[in-house]
């Protein structure tokens, strides 16, 4: 029995090419992953490796050309039919005419459900914005409209939730303070998670696992266990393990980009 | 004074004042020639109960008719516009249908209209034309240009093609249409007018005519300038609805 039967996410030998005018380009070749149910796992490479396309994959947004994605044990398609899919953008993508308690219910009308109100507010509490269930998201700060984008992916309590670079626009600063954030949120839910980002930093500390990409066609190079443990608040992340377990992943990631630039096309 | 000046609205009229004063100036010198009035000139036309009365009975027929025309060219628009968008496959047809409306030459058809749909109706015939494509052609855009971020948001959540389409791009689509709106409306008085010279019985369209074939030229700058009012004022009108609809809806 292969670990992928019992996982909560699996993705089994998925590769995908793109047409680029006449010529077509691999932009995925035989991709694998496992996660386990309450899994946060974090895929760092270079850009351009195909990780949104990986995402997109296997939130039924793209098509693979061979290989497959499970949840639990649907497919995609079925799991999004379902709407027990979670997913958060780097560009935050809400609704610029709707509140912030509209936004995060937006799954719910989606879907075609009742909104639970109960659920919005609570929500919106554990991301902080309690007092901002009224405002529009043009009056929030790039960090609070990604807490919005946030806790309106977990609205619907999803199966597992994705994250493209949800933190990639933000400054250093915001970005640090919501990473402590998102990890306490993600600790009281407990929710089985990817998530794409290209800091080293970023994957290290929210990961059980990190695994690093490569390019040009997308594979993975390296896989790492993080154990270390949370909350992985300033002391961890300033503790020797912490810090060498980040070097390791970084140099693996400079390793994958020198595979992918000798891979490369040329120029 | 600089201070007072930063006012826009207060430009705006400093401009107008200008304007007013150049064209005054112009006439009272003839330096444009002989049909071309000063103000003070054209507002002889007014002058007396019986010509106010003239001008006054004209305008409502022609306002009446405008807003009738802006009324069923927005609706036919607005409509084929959503049918467009719901059902692809008559997206090309309506495309077409629409340019085809849009291509008619108004001058050429309006005479065969007279004898087809009566003197009465022409004017809202050309009109609901002239105002119709303008609407159209901007809600049909706002309605598929969607930002790819929301198509892939309704996708991983599973929505269906109808509440994706009421709850993203509609919404969506709101200031587009309403951009539209405001080209439309000098669209539905322009043709209107033009309508009314083809044998209307009333409207200011009618008086423009009368005045050119009489050579009233206070009466005949009256009437135009009238058409130029209503013009501005829906477009304007229109405009600040467009702002507060981009403040509601876009970023
Ligand atoms: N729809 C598409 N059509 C063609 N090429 C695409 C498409 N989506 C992604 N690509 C290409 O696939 C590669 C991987 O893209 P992406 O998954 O966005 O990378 P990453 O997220 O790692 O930066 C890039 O070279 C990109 O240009
Ligand atoms: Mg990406």
């Amino acid at each position: 029995m292969s670990a992928a039967s019992s996982a909560a996410l699996a993705v089994e030998g998925i590769s995908k090419s793109f047409r680029l005018g006449r010529e077509s380009f691999q932009a995925l070749r035989g991709i694998d992953l496992a996660l386990a149910a309450g899994e946060f796992v974090s895929v760092v490479g270079p850009s351009g490796c195909g990780k949104s396309t990986l995402l997109r994959i296997i939130a039924g947004l793209e098509t693979p050309d061979a290989g497959r994605v499970t949840i639990g044990s649907s497919t995609p398609a079925e799991t999004t039919a379902a709407h027990r899919l979670g997913i958060a953008f780097q560009d935050h993508a809400l609704l610029p005419w709707l509140s912030v308690a509209e936004n995060i219910a937006l799954p719910y009308r989606l879907a075609g459900m009742t909104v639970d109100q109960a659920r919005v507010q609570e929500l919106a509490r554990l991301v902080g914005l309690g007092d901002f269930l009224r405002a529009r998201p043009r009056q929030l700060s790039g960090g609070m409209r990604q807490r919005v984008s946030i806790a309106r992916a977990m609205v619907l309590k999803p199966v597992v939730l994705l994250l493209d670079e949800p933190f990639g626009a933000l400054d250093l600063v915001t970005r640090r303070h919501l990473n402590l954030e998102m990890q306490r949120i993600w600790g009281e839910l407990g929710t089985t998670a990817l998530l794409i980002t290209h800091s080293v930093d970023e994957a290290v500390q929210f990961g059980n696992r990190v695994f690093v990409m490569a390019a040009r066609p997308g594979r993975m190079h390296a896989e790492f266990a993080v154990k270390l443990p949370r909350p992985r608040d300033r002391r961890v992340t300033a503790s020797p393990e912490f810090v060498a377990l980040v070097q390791k992943v970084a140099a693996a990631l400079d390793d994958a980009t020198a595979a992918s630039t000798a891979s490369g096309m040329p120029g | 004074m600089a201070r007072v000046l930063e006012q826009g609205w207060l430009r705006s009229l400093l401009g107008f004042a200008l304007f007013f004063i150049l064209w005054e100036t112009a006439g009272r010198t003839g330096a444009l020639g002989a049909s071309f009035p000063s103000l003070s000139e054209i507002a002889t036309a007014f002058d007396t109960p019986v010509k106010r009365g003239l001008f006054t009975r004209s305008m409502a027929v022609t306002v009446h008719s405008s807003l009738i025309a802006f009324a069923v060219g927005a609706a036919i628009a607005v409509g084929l516009a959503l049918i467009s968008a719901v059902l692809p496959s008559l997206e090309n047809g309506i495309d077409s249908l629409a340019s085809g409306i849009y291509a008619i030459p108004a001058i050429a058809f309006g005479p065969i209209l007279i004898l087809i749909a009566g003197p009465e109706t022409t004017p809202i015939v050309l009109g609901v034309l002239s105002a119709f494509f303008p609407i159209y052609g901007a809600f049909v855009s706002g309605l598929r240009f969607t930002p790819s971020a929301y198509l892939d948001l309704s996708g991983a959540l599973g929505a269906s093609r109808a509440r994706a389409f009421l709850l993203l791009k509609v919404p969506h689509a709101m200031p587009a249409l309403i951009d539209g709106l405001r080209l439309g409306a000098p669209g539905a008085i322009l043709g209107v007018v033009l309508g009314e010279w083809f044998g209307a019985p009333r409207g200011l369209g009618v008086v423009i005519v009368g005045s050119m074939q009489n050579v009233r030229i206070p009466q005949l700058w009256a009437a135009a300038l009238l058409v130029v009012a209503c013009s501005l004022i829906a477009y304007f009108a229109l405009s600040a609805l467009h702002r507060l609809c981009v403040r509601r809806f876009a970023w």
